[in-house]
């Protein structure tokens, strides 16, 4: 049993990483390329429900969104005042519903099975090795980070030339981990290429999957026939 | 700024853009896998310091503030092709994991925020150099010009792809992220001084051998070959007919 069928265990939708990860992309892909009529969007607003619904991490997903919603605006400023606020509005609503799904859908992964899951999607060793590399070491480097900050506020220090400072301190820091773990690695044998595990499919992962390809034929087909 | 989702009208522009985009991050991964076994530990740090460093923001206007892209300090550490990897893994935590930029316009994303920038960031360390003066010119001249060139390339994506406007697209996205690549610029110019005095191994200096790439050329020129291509046979097929956008606008009492 891989460590990605343990988390699945007992949990409603049995399925692996890879298939969640799959399930989420097959979703975010059908609903970002839907047609915009309101019977598609009525269909996706229903599918993003369905995926709200099934995961766990609803919190994470009121944390997110907010930042994501206020960058679709403005990107959409322009097309706002060129084609007026209605159409803006019916793409900002696919795109924010687009977002919704990927942000819910995404958080049913644990971090530390991103990166097998993208590798058993397709994408490069090297990609998916740096994904979980820097997932590692990005909460580690956020709370130095912070510390560092905090300890220069607290000496009176701030303007652009201490955040300059800090970035460089951060940095050299952040290398010589890197230099530090990547010769330990070596030494020890270890080939990103070959440590890296690739997820695979299970059985299990059909209904999860299945679910997903209705959903997303589902905002297409009302697309096409519906108003 | 990080594309979304659902933003484009036209798909074909989406999938001729993506292909380059995906095109360009192939070359990167070939160039990095044949230099060096330990590029992986080292660009996943690099990665995860970008990801760290774009919640520091610094205020650009009253009541704006902006974050570094980390294309420049990255570019200027390990290397056009790492820092391509780097950026793109740091696109893909984003987009996957915090809910920042889109899974469909991943590509374009990897064009706008990791390969021009840091193509951009290259150019300019030819002409000047990387040491001193020339390190901190080029920092600072890069970031603008990267800033600059991602800006333009995504309004222009806006334009042709979402119907944009031209004359709001540019100025608006342009001006505001060349004014965010100045101040990156004179931030990373800062950092890149303390890196050269802490730390000078830490900085990228290219083997004469990778500055001459032909194939890696002709790749680059066939992908975006490839990609305007797609675009271009695509493009008829999606603007045939009105979309349904426009024929959800045009007709709002046949409903």
């Amino acid at each position: 049993m891989t460590g990605s069928d343990a988390l699945t265990e007992g949990r409603p939708f049995a399925a692996t990483s890879a298939a969640r990860v799959l399930a989420a992309l097959v979703l975010v892909i059908a609903v970002a390329t839907a047609p915009l009529s309101p019977s598609a969007l009525l269909v996706a607003s229903a599918a993003t429900a369905i995926v709200v619904l099934a995961t766990r991490s609803r919190a994470r997903v009121a944390q997110v969104l907010p930042a994501g919603l206020g960058m679709i605006a403005a990107t959409l400023l322009p097309t706002a005042l060129h084609r007026g606020l209605l159409p803006a509005t019916l793409v900002g609503g696919r795109a924010g519903l687009s977002l919704t799904i990927a942000v819910a859908g995404f958080a049913t992964v644990p971090a530390a099975e991103l990166a097998p899951a993208l590798r058993a999607l397709g994408v490069p060793v090297t990609v998916s090795a740096v994904v979980a590399s820097a997932l590692v070491q990005a909460k580690l480097l956020a709370t130095e980070g912070r510390r560092l900050s905090l300890a220069r506020q607290l000496r009176g220090r701030h303007g652009y030339g201490d955040a300059a400072t800090l970035l460089g301190t951060l940095f050299t820091r952040a290398a010589r981990r890197a230099q530090r773990t990547a010769l330990a690695a070596e030494l020890r044998g270890y080939d990103p290429a070959t440590a890296l595990l690739r997820a695979r499919f299970a059985r299990s992962d059909a209904p999860l999957l299945g679910v997903a390809g209705l959903l997303a034929g589902a905002v297409h087909v009302a697309g096409r026939l519906g108003p | 700024m990080h594309l979304a989702d659902g933003v484009f009208t036209e798909p074909a522009v989406v999938a001729g853009l993506d292909l380059v985009g995906a095109g360009a991050l192939g070359i990167a991964v070939r160039h990095a896998d044949a230099r060096d076994g330990r590029v992986t530990a080292f660009t996943g740090t690099l990665a995860a310091f970008v990801l760290a460093a774009q919640a520091i923001n610094v205020p650009v206007l009253p009541g704006t503030s902006a974050h570094v892209i980390g294309a420049t300090l990255v570019t200027l550490a390990v290397g056009p092709a790492r820092a391509v990897i780097a950026l793109t893994a740091v696109l893909i935590i984003q987009a996957l994991v915090l809910g920042d930029g889109g899974i469909t316009v991943l590509g374009i994303n990897v064009l706008d925020l990791a390969v021009l920038p840091t193509l951009s960031v290259e150019l300019v360390a030819r002409v000047l150099g990387r040491s001193g003066l020339a390190l901190r010119t080029t920092a600072v001249l890069g970031t603008l010009l990267g800033n600059v060139a991602g800006a333009s390339a995504l309004a222009a994506a806006l334009v042709v792809g979402a119907g944009a406007s031209a004359r709001i697209a540019f100025p608006w996205l342009v001006g505001v992220h060349a004014l965010t690549g100045l101040v990156e610029g004179i931030l990373t110019a800062l950092a890149l001084g303390e890196l050269e005095r802490r730390a000078p191994d830490l900085l990228y200096s290219p083997s004469p051998e990778s500055r001459d790439r032909p194939r890696s050329y002709r790749a680059a020129i066939a992908w975006t070959a490839v990609g305007i291509g797609v675009a271009t046979a695509l493009l008829p097929l999606t603007s045939a007919k009105p979309d349904a956008l426009e024929r959800f606008l045009a007709e709002p009492r046949a409903r």
